[in-house]
């Protein structure tokens, strides 16, 4: 009995050892971004990172990825170092090859370019990321941005020691533009081995998972460019400035958020604010302001600013909003502002 | 005397054959017979062009305004002599100068690849495009262009 007892034990120390030998974190512990994030400046995101993994003979460069609004040009402007802690202590242990060792301290990690391909899809790491996370939640024109350490800086081959885990800690500074913005920063980090460790596996083992903040950027002119909701309203062309003519046009059912005017006969109205501080309104549904219906759910209308609200072409519009409204005027969707949405121009480089 | 009348048949030959075809004159096509044609023009397109649609999206469907526009060539003896450009209804001028009201000296300048319609100031109305006015021009945007393009109409 007391011999089966102790094989049975052993077993399950076995079972258990092994369990633990194979089993792995790599997590987001933290993210922390700049207070009051402005236009046209720059703003840190720190990513503090926990790691902790078996001994497996590899040794890796870390791929850390962004995503965030593609006019940053992060890709060129961002910087990206990273910083371990514990890190000496965590592989100290039964490898002399690992004992001495020192923190990394802000080490610099190098912009990803198209040749850098993830191993399991063949694709560069923008495209990858986005064909397994999308936008991140975003509704907008975002993209996936990535950095790599310059060469093999990060061991993850760990002798096993207690504790065998250390932090990693991503720095980065954003360079913003002049767009306010509010929107999801995604993160991502992951290890890619020489041996071109495959992604399904590196994928489960050494990566972080996304995780996400949500940044506002204060300070510019134009109105907020929210990309944490969908937008009901869209223009052709995408850029313009108010004395240009462009197509707005109203979408009555997004993501499951349908709009009351949903099926309807729907009229465009709006609200110029001009430089000089006079204002010009169209709030009825009149035939001049009637919208096409292009398919179930988008209506569409082009205008001339200046023809919609029967102004002089001279006249300089500063802010630009408009809503919708049914038939009768009782119906009216102001797209989640009371002023209505407000319209962003661009700016003539 | 036979080589006279045969020289007189020969033209009258001639004139019954070329009196009534229409030959090119800088590209448009007059009367021969009309020394002093009017060809009137309106839009036939308004194309929008930005960096997501460079080929232009043709806006004149969705406003009224555009079909008052108008613009006239006067021939004398065969020549473009004058031309006439009314801004109709549209609130912006197209053109980067002031066109006057009325019909202004105008000739079809082949100098320049494509070539123009060049007023007596020396600005240019038009560039002739395969036999038609074109008239291009940003509003707001500078990487937003138009181009009108037009069509004859007979009166």
């Amino acid at each position: 009995m007391k011999t089966i007892n102790k094989r049975i034990l052993s077993l399950i120390a076995l079972v258990v050892t092994s369990l633990l030998a194979f089993s792995c974190h790599w997590l987001i512990t933290n993210i922390r971004v700049s207070d009051n994030v402005k236009v046209n400046s720059t703003f840190d995101v720190q990513v503090t990172t926990n790691i902790q993994t078996p001994e497996t003979d590899y040794v890796s460069n870390m791929i850390v990825m962004f995503c965030v609004p593609k006019s940053w040009n992060a890709q060129q402007t961002a910087k990206v170092t990273f910083s371990t802690s514990g890190y000496p202590q965590a592989m100290a242990g039964k490898d002399p090859k690992y004992n001495g060792l020192t923190e990394f301290d802000h080490e610099e990690l190098v912009p990803l370019t198209m040749a850098d391909l993830e191993s399991s899809t063949g694709l560069p790491y923008s495209k990858a990321l986005e064909g397994a996370f999308g936008k991140g939640g975003n509704y907008g024109d975002v993209e996936w941005v990535g950095f790599k350490t310059r060469d093999d800086k990060i061991v993850t081959d760990i002798s096993n020691t207690s504790p065998n885990n250390f932090d990693i800690i991503i720095d980065a500074t954003f360079k913003t533009d002049n767009n306010n913005y509010k929107f999801f920063l995604n993160t991502w980090a992951s290890g890619k081995t020489g041996l071109g460790y495959p992604w399904g596996e590196s994928f489960g083992a050494y990566n972080t998972g996304v995780q996400s903040v949500i940044v506002t950027v204060t300070g510019g002119s134009g109105p907020t460019v929210n990309y944490t909701v969908p937008a009901k309203v869209s223009t052709v062309p995408t850029e313009f400035r108010f004395g240009d003519f462009f197509c707005v046009n109203f979408m009555t059912d997004l993501e499951g958020a349908e709009s009351e005017l949903k099926g309807k006969d729907v009229y465009l109205c709006g609200k110029a604010v001009f430089e000089d501080g006079s204002v010009a309104v169209v709030d009825k549904p009149l035939a001049e302001n009637h919208m096409t219906r292009k398919n179930e759910t988008t209506y569409s209308k082009y205008i001339l600013p200046c023809l919609f609200f029967g102004t002089p072409h001279e006249k300089k519009i500063s802010r630009l909003y408009v809503w919708f409204t049914d038939e009768s005027g009782t119906i009216v969707d102001y797209c989640g502002s009371e002023d209505g949405w407000e319209f962003a121009q661009a700016l003539n480089e | 005397m036979k080589q006279i009348l045969k020289y007189l048949l020969l033209c009258a030959c001639a004139s019954l054959l070329f009196g009534c075809v229409k030959v090119t004159h800088g590209g448009i096509e007059i009367a021969q017979h009309d020394d002093n044609a009017t060809e009137h023009f309106v839009l036939r397109q308004v194309l929008q062009m930005d960096p997501l649609n460079p080929t232009g999206i043709d806006i004149y469907p969705y406003f009224k305004e555009f079909a008052s526009l108008s613009l006239s060539l006067y021939f004398e003896n065969g020549k473009i002599a004058y031309a006439e450009f009314d801004n109709g209804e549209l609130p912006y001028n197209p053109l980067p100068f002031s066109f006057p009201s009325g019909k202004i000296a105008c000739t079809y300048d082949n100098s320049c690849i494509p070539p123009v319609l060049r007023l007596s100031t020396g600005e240019v109305l038009a560039q002739m495009i395969q036999n038609e006015p074109v008239i291009a021009f940003s509003l707001d945007y500078n990487k937003i262009s138009y181009k009108y393009t037009f069509k004859t109409v007979k009166e």
